[in-house]
């Protein structure tokens, strides 16, 4: 186990999101032509995904048939959007607060709203401290 | 130590067998989330509720904030995490993807980041907007997706799903890895 993490330098400067595209040789969604940026007159950020494939990859091309199978998916589908959102921090141009004021839209008519609703459930932590800690 | 081809070779075999996240796990030397104990999921009818009883122990560390790409790696790591809790449930075959739909996810520590929580839940709420001078419809939306006669959809999907099989074996939904 020790080999394996001293091994990995690129796991650590890189990220999960560049491991997952070299393994699965997927292609890096382009800024400007798959997704683009714009910074709005109250000074947020809004991104708009308009290549839903290119940005999470193809549904029909990747094997779906368990319910495993989308949760891998959806796993996906956090990762690259990460990766856009880190492109854009890496750039100088995003800053970690500004995710405070951040909007997500898609634009793309080709995809199922259903894979966002489920992405955004699972993600919704609803922070509810008890007395008991 | 392994050759660079191996070791490509190697986590090539890992990233299929396993996914993202257990070789996020095995490789940053992170230790699982426990059911039962550092989350517990709790069943009403056929509405599921996970709750997150040791932020750090569910999702890492949060002393190691230095630069702003630290801020994403975790909330990386958040998704991953949660994942993977939600990914031992439906092994366990205790849960389903129709759960999904109503599933509801709470955090319970008062040591919790409302930053992070809040900063997870805004970057994964995608508004869906198409274009108004688009004239896609349905139909082609479906015709992305294959269909498929090997398992039924789930009933809250107006698409269907998809392709091809996995063979990950049912694991349990509890204490998994190194602690």
């Amino acid at each position: 186990m020790d080999q394996l993490a001293t091994a990995s330098p690129s796991q650590h400067s890189t990220g999960l999101l560049v491991q997952h595209e070299r393994f699965k040789h997927e292609h890096k969604p382009q800024e400007g032509k798959d997704y683009a940026w714009e910074v709005m007159d109250d000074g947020h950020s809004h991104l708009d995904i308009q290549n839903f494939s290119a940005c999470f990859g193809n549904p029909a091309f990747i094997p779906v048939l368990t319910d495993l199978d989308y949760i891998q998916y959806m796993e996906s589908m956090c990762l690259d959007l990460l990766y856009i959102i880190t492109q854009r921090i890496n750039t100088g141009r995003l800053r970690a607060e500004d995710l405070q004021r951040i909007r997500i839209t898609c634009s793309d008519p080709l995809v199922l709203p259903r894979y966002f609703e489920d992405l955004n459930t699972i993600t919704r932590v609803v922070h509810l401290p008890t007395q008991a800690h | 130590m392994l050759s660079p081809e191996m070791w490509s070779g190697w986590l090539d075999s890992l990233q299929h067998r396993t996914g993202v996240f257990a070789q996020h796990v095995l490789l940053n030397h992170k230790s699982m989330p426990r059911a039962g104990i550092d989350y517990v999921w709790t069943v009403q009818g056929e509405v599921h509720h996970l709750d997150i009883r040791d932020f750090q122990a569910c999702f890492g560390d949060l002393s190691n904030f230095h630069a702003p790409i630290d801020h994403i790696k975790y909330l990386e790591s958040m998704c991953l995490y949660i994942l993977y809790i939600i990914t031992q449930r439906i092994k366990s075959g205790r849960m389903t993807l129709v759960n999904i739909a109503r599933l509801t996810v709470g955090c319970s520590d008062p040591r919790a980041s409302d930053n992070l929580i809040n900063d997870l839940h805004r970057i994964t709420n995608i508004i869906y907007q198409p274009q108004p001078h688009n004239t896609v419809d349905q139909t082609q939306v479906n015709a992305m997706i294959p269909h498929t006669n090997i398992a039924p959809p789930p009933p809250h999907f107006t698409g269907d799903l998809y392709t091809s099989a996995s063979h990950i074996p049912p694991g349990p939904d509890g204490p998994v890895g190194h602690r």
